[in-house]
């Protein structure tokens, strides 16, 4: 069995509302290790939630807000975008391969575009290979293979 | 049990001998160069060939490690629907085999006896009791942070060891002081000391014979109410910034904290050290802390050692090793703290 | 010989007397002697005869700003939460200062932590202080008895040895790299200015593991944590940390395990890394009280060397500046983008002119 990689998408509500309910419909066939996570707005995603993420075994993720000036809580990405750019630097910095944490700004997605950006982030993941670095394992038992 | 000589080749040899049967742990002295899950925190695993150089004074970290790991597992669990675990906790089958650890100071064997006080009635620390044998070596010299004499211990005793190594000028008196020891030594052909060898260790112990102090006599004498209310608490707890360096390098700190960690629905329960440091230490689920305050926590620790362990138990929390006095990071000197306690109890 | 040092530590005594008998202050924030040899103890002192026991040396490796709200709530009239706010103005604290100290307190100011009104800074420049581990794994094996400072060397004193070392060779690196030593927040000023420093290299430590691959920065973060206890004195003695419930102690959700898994370990200090970003002063605190010998202050610096970079700010540097991390000039180009990668920035202060103001609060230190 070929390995799929598991992504999380943290979508802005408002902004991506569209492309959310066009990748669940017919026209677009989301593949089932894609979790769609939507959220009021793209800046309530915090870095707890993107390592929480990686944590927990995510091989991609991808975070979807809204453009500057179209957003629907007026300064919504304010304190965000450059917190993300930082989070993002450092993951790098301490060896998390880059292409693994991926996000974008832009008014008015539409689903073409959302699920655009979810193929092009899994196929840089199929070509990293599954995600290591950050995922929390449990201590094997003794006796257990 | 015996006591015999051994040259320290014959000590080398003996430890090549272990190492094919049981696990050897050596202080580590350095950082390790990679992670490696073959590292308990200041320890490493022995490694054949490699001299075995020990610090003056006590080890980098303590043994409670070994009898205490952080994290431990207490069951295991599943959460996934068909997995034959589904409700049910099970118990880890955990490892029966022996570990051995070499280089302990006699403040922390002091330590493992001590920590059975409050442990004896919990299976995995007393498991781990039966699988750990202490390879010890009385001290010859002291850092000016050891206090070992101060609570009642004594740098030459041997208490709490499995083997016990006391320095002679061309080898060690070897004292064999268990049952894990005889198996140990179990088939070497060591010869036993000589009279005159074993006259001069008894006596180089006399000179220093545990036991309280006149400072220690005065604490175990004063009322609590006294000691808690003393107002050298107040400078003490502004100082401290309530990290837990002290109590995860203090051998005789043991408080822990019970938690189930699930990844992928496969669950464990664990067990790790916790602080008296921490806020949420003491909170209760209502969300009232008893210790809301740097200042009482602070007080916590130093009155947990010094007045309600002993009165409890018997004897003072602390093995006077020292380490906390280096590693504080505001400098809070045990010491210190002590003398204070005793002046209050002086004071009318 | 008085050194500079002791010519310090005696204007700092009596500045300190001088503030506590006419009242100005309730409570001077300082040092006092500490126990071993290159240790020191922060000490609150409230009356001027307790003054005696400050002392200024090159040991002085704690932040004293992470001491300074909980030293003003402790002069404050005791109230209840339904009192009304008293109107007279209320006690005053003073608090020693170097640069980085300083610019925490300006970070302070503009969290409103503090009120810059109840503080004075009494500003001493910085030398330089000396990393105690450095001087250690100089004497391998040895015990440091007793360290002599000199105001150039220091006489390093052990059973069987005693060295003369160059003070400079064994200054902490966050104190070499530091191009800000003199406070930039002085209501009283002790001893001599001390000049800003030209660097040419300050993010040198930084740029070598960045010229690494990933796969040999993923080995070098490993290594460098995996002897981490999980005992929080980097965060605790950080003078920006101080959230009631920090994120290591959610229960629901859990952001991560309590215990010494290394991917725990790890997300602590990436996650506490990145909750300094643009406020970190580079005051290297957690790197030298650390007990395990840890360099956590790289993904600090690392972070600082981003913010200067991307958005060409240094923290602290003003106390009426709005918090970076809380602006979004939406004008800036550099912004709209769709990975992660840092993008160059043409010029160094792009911001300045595109004037949003900051958002009402503190959305970067959130916790």
């Amino acid at each position: 069995m070929s390995w799929e990689p598991g992504i999380v998408v943290f979508c802005c509500n408002a902004s991506c509302c569209a492309g959310e309910s066009h990748a669940s419909g017919v026209s677009f066939p989301s593949p089932p290790t894609v979790r769609i996570v939507r959220v009021p707005c793209a800046s309530l995603v915090s870095e707890y939630m993107i390592m929480s993420a990686l944590r927990s075994g995510a091989d991609g993720i991808l975070v979807v807000g809204g453009a500057a000036g179209d957003c629907q809580s007026a300064r919504g990405q304010e304190g965000d975008r450059r917190r993300f750019v930082l989070l993002g630097n450092l993951l790098e910095f301490i060896g998390i391969e880059p292409g693994r944490v991926h996000i974008a700004w832009e008014s008015a997605w539409t689903g073409e575009q959302v699920m655009g950006l979810v193929q092009d982030l899994i196929e840089k993941v199929k070509a990293l290979g599954p995600a290591r670095r950050l995922v929390k394992q449990l201590e094997p038992l003794q006796g257990e293979e | 049990m015996q006591t015999v000589m051994i040259s320290p080749a014959e000590l080398d040899a003996l430890i090549e001998k272990w190492q094919t049967y049981y696990a050897v742990y050596v202080p580590a002295l350095a950082k390790p160069a990679a992670a490696t899950t073959d590292w308990a925190p200041g320890w490493r695993r022995f490694v054949e060939g490699e001299p075995l150089i020990l610090p003056v004074g006590p080890t980098p970290a303590s043994v409670k490690t070994f009898y205490f790991p952080q994290p431990e597992t207490l069951l295991s669990f599943s959460l996934e629907e068909n997995h034959p675990d589904k409700g049910a906790m099970r118990e880890p089958v955990k490892s029966q085999g022996m570990q051995v650890v070499l280089g302990v100071r006699p403040c922390d064997a002091a330590s493992v006896l001590l920590n059975q006080l409050p442990f004896i009635e919990d299976p995995l620390y007393m498991a781990n009791c039966q699988r750990t044998a202490l390879v010890g070596f009385t001290c010859t010299s002291r850092l000016s942070t050891c206090f070992c004499t101060e609570m009642g211990g004594s740098p030459l005793h041997s208490a709490g060891l499995d083997l016990a190594l006391s320095s002679l000028e061309d080898g060690f008196i070897l004292e064999v002081l268990s049952e894990k020891g005889e198996i140990l030594v179990a088939g070497c052909n060591l010869v036993p000391a000589s009279a005159s060898d074993m006259a001069g260790l008894t006596a180089r112990r006399q000179g220093a014979a545990p036991g309280d102090s006149v400072q220690l006599q005065l604490l175990r004498s004063c009322a609590l109410n006294r000691l808690y209310e003393a107002p050298m608490w107040q400078a003490l707890g502004e100082a401290c910034i309530n990290c837990g360096a002290c109590t995860f390098i203090c051998p005789t700190c043991f408080c822990f904290d019970i938690q189930d960690e699930v990844v992928q629905g496969q669950g464990r329960r664990i067990r790790y050290w916790d602080s008296c440091m921490f806020p949420l230490y003491s909170q209760h689920t209502s969300g009232h802390n008893p210790r809301g305050k740097k200042l009482q926590r602070t007080r916590n620790r130093f009155l947990h050692k010094l007045k309600y362990f002993p009165d409890r138990f018997g004897p003072f929390s602390c093995v006077g090793c020292g380490r906390c006095i280096g590693d504080c990071p505001v400098n809070i000197d045990i010491r210190e703290v002590l003398s204070d306690l005793v002046r209050c109890t002086e004071l009318e | 010989m008085a050194t500079i040092n002791d010519k310090i530590t005696d204007a700092i005594r009596a500045q300190a007397r001088k503030l506590l008998e006419t009242g100005e202050v309730a409570a001077l924030i300082g040092y006092a002697a500490g126990s071993l040899p290159m240790t020191v103890k922060p000490l609150v002192v409230r009356r001027p005869e307790e003054c005696d026991r400050l002392v200024w040396n090159t040991f002085c490796v704690l932040n004293l700003a992470t001491y300074l709200p909980e030293v003003l709530s402790s002069v404050e009239i005791p109230r209840d939460l339904r009192d009304p706010k008293p109107e007279e103005p209320q006690a005053k604290v003073a608090i020693l200062a170097t640069g980085c100290w300083s610019r925490n307190i300006v970070v302070q100011i503009q969290e409103k932590r503090v009120a810059r009104e109840r503080v004075v800074v009494v500003g001493v420049g910085s030398r330089g202080m000396v990393s105690r581990a450095k001087v250690k794994a100089l004497f391998p094996g040895q015990e440091i008895l007793t360290v002599e400072e000199g105001d150039h060397d220091l006489v390093v004193q052990g059973l069987d040895f005693t060295e003369t070392i160059n003070r400079w060779s064994v200054v902490r690196d966050n104190c070499q790299t530091c191009a800000h030593p003199d406070p930039v927040l002085v209501d009283i000023r002790i001893g001599e200015p001390v000049s800003e420093r030209k660097n040419p290299h300050p993010y040198k430590q930084v740029e070598l593991i960045e010229q690494r691959s990933v796969d040999e920065r993923w080995a070098w973060f490993t290594a460098e944590f995996a002897t981490c206890i999980r005992c929080y004195a980097c965060r605790n003695v950080c003078p920006l940390c101080y959230c009631p419930t920090c994120f290591v102690d959610d229960a629901k959700p859990q952001w991560l395990g309590k215990s010494l898994d290394a991917v725990d370990t790890g997300l602590f200090h990436i996650l506490r890394a990145h909750h300094c970003a643009g406020r970190c002063t580079d005051c290297g605190a957690c790197e030298s009280v650390c007990p395990m010998g840890i360099n956590m202050r790289m993904l600090t610096k690392k972070l600082n060397k981003d913010v200067l970079e991307l958005f060409g700010i240094e923290a602290g540097m003003e106390p009426e500046a709005p918090l970076q991390l809380t602006m979004y000039p939406s004008a800036s180009p550099e912004f709209i983008v769709t990975d992660l990668a840092p993008v160059p920035v043409p010029s160094r202060k792009p911001f300045e002119s595109a004037g949003i103001p900051s958002a009402e609060g503190d959305t970067s230190c959130k916790p």
